[in-house]
C-alpha cells in the first residue's frame, strides 16, 4: 500500500490541517493503533509511542494520504508499520554512527522494559507475548492483526502489503507454531 | 483439543494481552500526541515549488524529458550491441596471413625483409642510373653486333 498518491475524494487533509472527521477516526483508532505499534516495536512502549507520534506527523503533514482504496484502519495500520520499519532502520543507523547514542538507547530501552515489567502482566498474556516473539515477523504480524485487532485475513494482507494467499500461509503456519509452542509450555509445567 | 477450541483459546489469550497493552494508564494521551504532531509540522520550514527557470511549458518539458530518456536508452542499447559484436566476432586472420607472407618473402629474398626507410623511394629518381659507371661485364655487346659495326669478322682476324 502506498502512503502517497494522487489526491482523491477520500483525502481529508488540507495544507497541514486535518479535518475533524479524520481526527475523529484517528481518535477512535488510537488505542488499537498503539497496540499495533507495540507489536511492531517488540512490545517496547516507548518506541511504540514514538512510532505512533511520527505516524500522526505524517498524516498531518500530508506525507501519508488516505485515498479510500482500503478501509481507514488498514491504511493507517500500514502507515504505522512503515513508520516502525523506518524507526528501526534509523535506530540501527544511530547505533552504527555513535557508540554514545547506542549506550543511551540501550539505557532507555532497559528503562522501558523495566517499566513494562513493573506492571503486572497476566500469566497467559505474558506467555503469549513471549511466544509471539519466537515467531517469524510476518507470522507474528498476521496473528496479531487477526486475533488481536480482529481483522480478516484480507485486511491483514492489505496492511502487510502481501497477497491474500501469502497472508493465509503466514496465518496457518503461525497459528500452528503458536499452538505447538503454547502446548509445549503447558506440558512443560510453565502454566 | 480441536482446532476450533485452540483458536478460541488463542483468541482469549490475545484479548487478555490486548486488555493489558491497552490499559488506560498505558496509552499515551491522544490529544497531547496530536498537539505535538501539529506543533512539529508547524515548525517545519514551508516548502514551495521554486521555478528553476526551465523554458517551455510543462508539457514541453515532459516531452523533452521523454525524448532524453528514450535517447539515453537507445544509446545504451547501441553501446551494448557494439560491445556484443566485439565480443562475439572471431579474431581476424588478416594479421596472421600478412605475417606469413612476409616470412615467405624473406625466405625467398633476404633483402625483402630488410628495413627500408619510408622515404627511400624519393631517392629513386628517373635517369639516376645513367650517371653511374657501369661495372665490367655489364651491358657487354654480343660478338655479331661488334662485327657488323667495324666491317671485319672474327674469321678474317683469325685467318
Amino acid at each position: 500500500m502506498n502512503e502517497r498518491g494522487t489526491p482523491a475524494g477520500a483525502c481529508m487533509i488540507e495544507s497541514g490541517r486535518i479535518s475533524d472527521e479524520l481526527e475523529r477516526q484517528l481518535a477512535d483508532l488510537h488505542a488499537a493503533s498503539f497496540g499495533w505499534a507495540c507489536s511492531c516495536c517488540d512490545w517496547n512502549e516507548t518506541d511504540a509511542e514514538d512510532v505512533l507520534q511520527n505516524a500522526y506527523v505524517k498524516v498531518i503533514a500530508g506525507q501519508a494520504r488516505y485515498e479510500g482504496h482500503s478501509t481507514f484502519r488498514t491504511w493507517f495500520f500500514g502507515v504505522i508499520r512503515n513508520t516502525a520499519r523506518e524507526h528501526r532502520r534509523r535506530t540501527a543507523s544511530h547505533h552504527a554512527k555513535a557508540e554514545r547514542l547506542n549506550v543511551e538507547l540501550e539505557a532507555s530501552q532497559q528503562a522501558a522494559h523495566e517499566q513494562i515489567d513493573q506492571v503486572e502482566v497476566s500469566e497467559r498474556a505474558g506467555l503469549l507475548r513471549k511466544t509471539l516473539e519466537a515467531l517469524p515477523g510476518r507470522q507474528r504480524e498476521v496473528l496479531h492483526l487477526v486475533f488481536y485487532q480482529d481483522m480478516t485475513i484480507q485486511e491483514a494482507a492489505d496492511v502487510l502489503e502481501v497477497s491474500i494467499g501469502s497472508a493465509r500461509v503466514h496465518y496457518d503456519r503461525g497459528k500452528k507454531k503458536l499452538r505447538a509452542l503454547l502446548s509445549s509450555m503447558e506440558s512443560g509445567g510453565i502454566l | 483439543m480441536t482446532h476450533e477450541k485452540d483458536d478460541d483459546r488463542i483468541r482469549d489469550d490475545f484479548l487478555e494481552l490486548r486488555a493489558h497493552v491497552e490499559r488506560p494508564e498505558a496509552i499515551p494521551d491522544f490529544e497531547t500526541m496530536m498537539a505535538r504532531a501539529h506543533a512539529e509540522v508547524g515548525a517545519r520550514p514551508a516548502l514551495a515549488v521554486v521555478d528553476g527557470g526551465a523554458s517551455g511549458s510543462r508539457s514541453e518539458r515532459d516531452a523533452r524529458r521523454q525524448l532524453t530518456r528514450i535517447g539515453g536508452w537507445m544509446s545504451l542499447a547501441a553501446a551494448a550491441a557494439a560491445a556484443g559484436l566485439l565480443l562475439v566476432e572471431p579474431p581476424s586472420a588478416d594479421a596472421d596471413a600478412e605475417f606469413q607472407s612476409l616470412v615467405i618473402a624473406f625466405a625467398a629474398d633476404g633483402a625483402a625483409g630488410a628495413w627500408r626507410s619510408p622515404t627511400s623511394s624519393l631517392l629513386s629518381l628517373p635517369g639516376l642510373d645513367l650517371g653511374s659507371v657501369p661495372s665490367v661485364g655489364e651491358l657487354m655487346p654480343r660478338g655479331d653486333a661488334i662485327r657488323s659495326a667495324d666491317g671485319t669478322g672474327t674469321e678474317g682476324r683469325d685467318s
